[in-house]
């Protein structure tokens, strides 16, 4: 199983390791870091986009970001990230962000190459869950039409699931 | 994200930093009217408080891991952290605020890194 981490994700992952024994943790990062505690205990593989991976590696000094890094592997493009991008932009009408967050789910790779995609992006954004949820019929069809076109290993893309770090526990604990 | 929760556990919607944050802008009076309203804030010592088991034993799970990066040193309040903001500042900021500059870095990130392309194996495994 391999989990996309939301870059916001990653912010209260940090916050919570960094306030934890100085203030109550908010909902959403204990949240978070339960999720990703539950994800290691279960062998998820967790991953975090390339560009926050980039943000992360300038605060790689940091030790709760250390951990993080550590914990994470990178998850970068491939060559139709930006096709499916804009795909998903237009039927969903999702800020471009998103959408090529949701793109690298289905055509990202690990360093070696050796995956395409993941099978969950984890979310707290419940606009961007909804905005996806809303279009995935229509989703569907062109990921299957445009995929069919496709060399292998793209031809077996397949979009990911949302679900909120909550919804995971509750998944991967059963 | 703007909701406070009543229970008597201590679980925010809202980082009481950011609270902090808004109670540093009142007046005298506005303080003294606070402590009329949250009248045990006057008893409690903070070296006191404790954290719940269940929270506890999330986070020494994470500091056990934070320990193995001996070479690296936990955030201070003080440490550069992002937009030209310390880590205390950034976290002070409304959520939305902070959003958005998590967002605008990463958007800056994307862009930099916007060529790259990395190659995928023909027998990659795909997410089925």
């Amino acid at each position: 199983m391999r989990c996309l981490l939301d870059k916001n994700a990653l912010r209260y992952a940090i916050a919570g390791l960094h306030y934890g024994r100085l203030r109550p943790l908010t909902l959403l990062e204990t949240s978070v870091l339960s999720c990703w505690r539950v994800a290691e205990e279960r062998g998820v593989t967790l991953y975090a986009s390339l560009a926050a991976y980039h943000v992360l590696q300038r605060l790689a000094g940091y030790a709760e970001v250390r951990v993080l890094l550590d914990s994470t592997q990178v998850l970068s493009p491939t060559r139709y990230h930006t096709r499916w991008t804009r795909r998903l932009q237009e039927t969903t009408g999702l800020a471009r962000e998103d959408a090529a967050m949701i793109a690298l789910a289905t055509f990202g790779s690990d360093p070696q190459g050796c995956i395409l995609g993941v099978h969950t992006l984890m979310t707290c954004d419940q606009p961007m869950i909804h905005g996806y949820l809303d279009r995935l019929p229509q989703l569907q069809r062109r990921l299957r039409a445009m995929a069919a076109q496709l060399p292998t290993p793209f031809h077996q893309a397949t979009l990911p699931r949302l679900a909120t770090p909550d919804e995971l526990i509750s998944e991967w604990v059963i | 994200m703007t909701r406070l929760t009543n229970e008597p556990t201590t679980e925010l919607s809202v980082p009481v930093e950011q609270i902090a944050r808004l109670i540093r802008r009142f007046d005298r009076r506005q303080k003294a009217l606070l402590i009329q309203l949250v009248p045990e804030l006057r008893t409690i010592r903070p070296e006191a408080t404790d954290i719940p088991a269940e929270r506890d034993a999330l986070l020494t799970y994470f500091e056990r891991k934070r320990d193995h990066w001996q070479e690296c040193r936990p955030l201070q309040g003080s440490d550069p952290f992002l937009a030209g903001l310390t880590v205390a500042e950034f976290f002070a900021l409304p959520e939305e605020e902070q959003a958005r500059l998590w967002d605008q870095t990463h958007a800056e990130a994307w862009r930099e890194l916007a060529s790259r392309e990395q190659p995928v194996r023909t027998d990659a495994l795909p997410a089925r």
